[in-house]
């Protein structure tokens, strides 16, 4: 990439692991990767398999209990955010990284204006007056594509529609001119038509002010859409690290080669079934010390059943946590 | 808003009239009358005094007469009490219940709304353990335990307090303290449980997730991010609570003999003296529809969902 | 390691960490088991409803057994009634002997007993008299010695049996004879003529009927009831007629046989060298024997000791917890049935038939209805079963509320869909799918309710409108102790005590269940 010298966050090793009843879940276990400025990397997997923890705890938004972080950095302009006091943490959170969520009905306080919840961000993290304020809402909500800002900023969020309300929620996170926006499943809960229009937003604004974006998905179409790069997650751990482009045109993992054949795709008219990965994700609590796919995989061997593959880079910019790519007898 | 109100307002009419009914067609078939010790009496007497309470008319006819005087406001005359009538004695006392009532509803509103937040804020550590026993406590003993056993231990034993009396009294405001606790309590710890379950259910909600994730302050999103949410069942839990209060009082000032409404009404119900035991019914549900149309108002003040159509 | 194996099919199943199936129920348990409060709460209801159930056959006093010398004795796990009672009556005879002025006390205890109480003042003389610092005269001196006389000799006579010996030469029991070999038996007793006997024992029966039905038809008018009464002389039967006469005569004749054994064994006991209880038979004539025991009156130990009349607390507070607990469960039952019928109706048939049926909850959810209670407990009588319905009737509304919240919820999704296309009827959807589907919400709001339920007996008990004598609940004992609780705290603790133990620990059992079968929802109310 040709800004790489400019790299806004590193994730290092982190591990985020639940207590519960029944067991430890090791819901995050070693996750690492870099991003740059005005870059766009996906996080895709299925539900459950660690993406959304991951970006919490980037945030370190974890709810403890029953939630810990117990391994890793996030190193952010050259402070690890994990060991940050409380009050630090607070004037980096909305301001240099913030979020969009997945259900824009939820998210949004349905007891206060938009207006307020929109001003209060500003005023906190901006030497803003009150009503300098509220003029850079409008301004931003005009820029997410909210008509008459200056007469809906003052209507409560179940006057809006869904669309809308997630067009808030990005102006909201927006509005500080913040250097990673976290969009975390952003567009999984709206309406088909309005799902391109918000992808399309998302990736009009931070292109215009250069704010690199962490898109979690389960949908592989708007991996290929929008993002540069892309973690493929599964159970806990990244499998696969590449270029977009890379990715599509040689899927590495049979997990992630998996994931691509059972997206359906109309010039596939041969295909007389959808393809399906067969089986259920593993049980995150005491996963014994394996390739957690295995038991899902055609190609699974004798060592995958023995011993975790580390994620290795096997062409540059490429890496893998497949025993496959990767030469045995070096570990073993 | 106003027409809201309005609609709300008419809509009390049916309720009112429902209990004036119930409550007067239960006591017209139950056996016995008013005068039953009198039957002794004369024929003739005993003819007069039912003619002079219209007690030898068709029922229906008692009825259409009894709707027509509380309409304008006369309850009738007591069956019992010759000196004055039953809006006399009502007036006298409901001043003395509803400052009772008040004082217990404002210290269970108050006291249970912080313990509730304060157990939230601080759930899983010693505070949240003993406020949530001393709230099982209020829960689960019946304030008619709990009024003699504080009597017991705070009047009797400490003599810290006066055992029963009224403000005009020796004790003043002092003989308000112990009637008032004891009335409030069950809904103090009510109102502190519901208050902090349903603060630890906003508290987990997605927008305050997405408040902490703007970096707000941590008394920012207690005070104006989750208060007004978590306050909903709260106001909606008022309705009941005002019912529970008005039914309580009446053994709380049995207990520390108020000279409230209360007395009157347990009186009244063991002398049959219908008139004014459907005076004290008559009267607490014109309180308890008015305190619940507040709450409807409250309610709707609070969250901007709720519309007036 | 694991084995080469390279079928999909084996591989797919080869982790075995896969979540195992548990049913609602069994994941419920699992999570109570866990909560400690719980577990000890189930204990805690398991004694009481032990108690409850088996109150008649445990080892205490009777609950209406009046022994009037046994007035207002304090509790205690050592002394016997006898040695309270003569405690009291030395009390009483120390405090007389100071008011008279014969006692010398410092001058700072006498500042110090204008701030004792009654209970404080009593033991504080009590002390001084029994270290020998009061002289009693000799009236008084008398009067305790009679009282001392009498707590050794006095004797209660628990009659087992009375046995004829027939003419066929067996002893029967006399419960077992005739109308005419009774009479023939008593006649001989008291020397009266049969004819005598037989015109008072009729008159008796009457009476007893009398009295029966008017506690039966109370309120109603001196005609009614005695129209009543009439037609219930006159629709007796024989047979029924005749069992009454029996058990006059028997209870005649045991009071003779009540008198021989006291003569017999009142020597005995004053004697001294028997030990009590006694079990002993005592020939009344040559052809009636009896089988009698025989307890000391005052040897009986109270250990939350008696009440306004000498009864038992412990049996008042069990017998009392049995009426408690009976309304809370029967209760509960009744009013978690209708709503769940109403509830399940309104939420199933939904439009017009769930509008009226709501509307009808929300006026009577409007209505201050433990005040109609209240009328209705005081102008319909005082009884259990009036009390039961009257709450019954008021406590349906918010179980039809939730299971109609339930149903809704649940009559759109799939298995509904799926029933009603195979064509089951609405009532098989509704009983056979919708509500057990809502049964875990039900049971742990039912726990809940039964509390309540108990509370609201027990308020109107406590008002003097609930269960009223010679029967007891946890409410009337608190209410009928309120009174003199500063002379006989005991009266109010125990039972105050005895509530509240199970009222907590039923909160805290339904509390743990909606935990267990809801996790999500902690501390709702």
């Amino acid at each position: 990439m040709e800004n790489n010298k400019d790299k806004v966050l590193e994730v290092k090793g982190l591990q985020t692991y639940f207590k519960t009843d029944s067991g430890v879940v090791k819901a995050v276990d070693g996750v690492s990767f870099d991003l740059y400025r005005g870059e766009t990397l996906g996080i895709v997997g299925e539900s459950g398999c660690g993406k959304s923890v991951t970006n919490l705890s980037i945030m370190k938004l974890i709810p403890s209990p029953p939630g810990k972080i117990v391994g890793g950095e996030v190193i952010f302009k050259g402070e690890n955010i994990i060991a940050l006091p409380e009050e630090r943490l607070r004037s980096i959170r909305g301001n240099s990284i913030s979020m969009i969520f997945q259900d824009p009905m939820t998210s949004l306080n349905p007891f206060l204006k938009i207006s307020t919840q929109m001003v209060e961000t500003i005023v906190l993290h901006q030497d803003m007056s009150k009503s300098e304020a509220k003029k850079k809402a409008i301004e931003m909500l005009t820029l997410v594509g909210i008509p008459a800002p200056e007469k809906r900023i003052d209507s409560y969020p179940h006057q809006f529609s869904g669309g809308m309300r997630q067009r808030v929620m990005i102006a909201m996170a927006l509005s500080c001119n913040a250097d990673v926006l976290i969009a975390d499943e952003p567009t999984t809960a709206l309406d088909v038509t309005i799902q391109a229009q918000i992808l399309e937003l998302i990736d009009e604004l931070s292109k215009k002010l250069n704010t690199a974006v962490i898109m979690i998905t389960h949908d592989l179409g708007v991996v290929a859409g929008m993002c540069d790069k892309v973690c493929v997650m599964y159970a806990g751990r990244i499998v696969e690290k590449a270029l977009t482009e890379d990715l599509f045109g040689k899927p590495f993992h049979p997990y992630t080669s998996g994931l691509i054949q059972s997206v359906p795709r109309l010039d596939h008219a041969t295909q007389e079934k959808l393809f399906s990965i067969e089986g259920q994700p593993p049980n995150l609590i005491d996963l014994p010390d394996c390739c957690p796919f295995h038991p899902r995989c055609h190609k699974a061997m004798d060592i995958c059943r023995s011993k975790y593959p580390k994620l290795t880079e096997v062409e540059p910019g490429r890496e893998v946590a497949c025993w496959l790519y990767m030469d045995k007898g070096e570990d073993k | 808003m106003t027409k809201y109100i309005i609609r709300r307002l008419l809509g009390m009419i049916p309720t009112l009239l429902i209990i004036i009914t119930i409550s007067f067609f239960i006591i017209r078939i139950a056996p016995g009358g008013p005068f039953d010790s009198e039957r002794s009496l004369p024929e003739q007497v005993l003819q007069n005094i039912e003619a002079k309470y219209h007690l030898d008319e068709p029922v229906i006819v008692q009825y259409g007469r009894y709707l027509f005087d509380v309409l304008r406001g006369d309850l009738g005359p007591s069956y019992r009490y010759q000196d004055h009538d039953v809006n006399f004695y009502i007036f006298t006392s409901l001043p003395n219940s509803i400052i009772l009532g008040i004082i217990a509803l404002t210290i269970a509103i108050v006291f249970g709304i912080s313990a509730g937040m304060l157990s939230a804020v601080r759930q899983n550590t010693w505070v949240d353990y003993t406020t949530m026993s001393f709230a099982i406590v209020g829960i689960s003993v019946p304030l008619f335990v709990i009024g003699p056993v504080l009597q017991w231990i705070f009047a009797m034993n400490l003599g810290w307090l006066p055992t029963s009396g009224w403000i005009d009294g020796d004790y003043g405001l002092k003989t308000l303290i112990l009637p008032s606790i004891t009335l409030s309590l069950g809904y103090f710890a009510n109102i502190a449980r519901l208050m902090r379950s349903s603060m630890l259910e906003t508290l987990r909600s997605d927008y305050i997730r997405t408040a902490k994730a703007k970096g707000l302050k941590n008394s920012v999103i207690l005070f104006k991010h989750t208060l007004k949410g978590a306050l909903l069942p709260v106001v909606s839990y008022l309705g009941p609570a005002f019912a529970g209060i008005i039914t309580g009082s009446v053994v709380v000032e049995q207990i520390f003999r108020v000279p409230g409404l209360g007395k009157f009404f347990v009186q009244s119900s063991f002398n049959r003296d219908y008139t004014l035991i459907m005076g004290v019914v008559i009267v607490y549900s014109v309180i308890l529809i008015i305190m619940n149309f507040i709450v409807d108002i409250i309610y709707s003040f609070l969250d901007p969902r709720i519309s007036y159509k | 390691m694991a084995k080469v194996k390279s079928t999909k099919e084996t591989a797919v199943n080869e982790f075995d960490q896969e979540i195992k199936g548990n049913s609602l129920g069994r994941d419920a348990w699992r999570r109570l088991k866990k909560n400690k409060m719980a577990v000890a709460s189930i204990f805690v209801v398991v004694i009481y409803a032990f108690l409850s159930i088996f109150a008649s056959v445990l080892p205490i006093y009777s609950y209406k057994e009046i022994i009037l010398d046994h007035q207002h004795l304090r509790p205690s796990l050592t002394k016997t009634a006898g040695e309270l009672m003569l405690e009291k009556k030395k009390k009483d005879l120390y405090f007389m002997a100071y008011k008279d002025g014969r006692v010398e006390i410092p001058a700072e205890d006498k500042e110090a007993l204008k701030e004792m109480s009654p209970n404080q003042i009593w033991a504080y003389f009590y002390e001084i008299g029994e270290a020998g610092g009061i002289e009693l005269n000799t009236s008084e001196q008398r009067k305790l010695d009679r009282m001392i006389e009498d707590i050794e000799t006095e004797l209660m006579f628990d009659i087992k049996k009375i046995n004829y010996l027939s003419d066929e030469g067996k002893f029967v029991n006399i419960e077992k004879l005739s109308v005419g070999q009774l009479t023939e038996i008593y006649s001989g007793l008291i020397g009266a003529s049969i004819s005598d006997i037989m015109v008072q024992s009729e008159k008796e029966v009457t009476l007893q009927i009398t009295n029966q039905t008017k506690v039966e038809n109370d309120g109603v008018s001196d005609e009614e009831m005695a129209r009543i009464i009439a037609n219930e002389l006159e629709s007796i039967t024989t047979k029924a007629k005749d069992k009454l006469l029996i058990a006059t005569l028997v209870s005649k004749i045991a009071n003779q046989v009540e008198d021989y054994a006291e003569d017999d064994l009142q020597a005995v006991a004053e004697e001294g060298s028997t030990s009590f209880p006694l079990t002993k038979t005592v020939s009344v004539n040559d052809r009636l024997e009896a089988k009698v025991q025989a307890t000391k009156m005052h040897d009986r130990k109270y250990f939350f000791g008696t009440d306004y009349s000498g009864r038992d607390m412990l049996s008042r507070i069990i017998y009392g917890g049995q009426v408690s607990i009976a309304i809370g469960f029967i209760g509960t039952i009744t009013s978690v049935l209708i709503g769940i019928v109403v509830g399940a109706f309104a939420g199933y048939l939904g439009g017009k038939v769930d509008y009226i049926l709501m509307r009808i909850v929300d006026v009577i959810y409007g209505l201050p209805y433990m005040l109609l209670v209240i009328i209705m407990m005081a102008i319909f009588g005082r009884n259990i079963m009036n009390l039961f319905f009257a709450l019954a009737i008021v406590s349906w509304l918010t179980v039809a509320r939730m299971v109609r919240g339930q149903i809704i919820s649940l009559k759109n999704s799939e298995f509904v869909e799926a029933a009603r296309s195979m064509g089951a009827s609405p009532g098989r959807i509704i009983f056979k799918h919708l509500v057990p589907n809502s049964l875990s919400i039900i049971i742990v709001f039912s726990t809940l309710r039964i509390p309540a339920f108990i509370m609201m007996e027990s308020f109107l008990s406590f008002l003097g409108l609930g269960v009223s004598a010679p029967y007891a609940s946890w409410g009337s004992l608190v209410g009928d102790a309120v009174e003199g609780m500063t002379l006989y705290p005991w009266r109010l603790l125990f039972p105050a005590l005895a509530m509240t133990v199970f009222l907590f620990a039923m909160n805290f059992l339904g509390d743990g269940l909606r935990d267990a079968f809801d996790p999500q929802s902690k501390n709702q109310l």
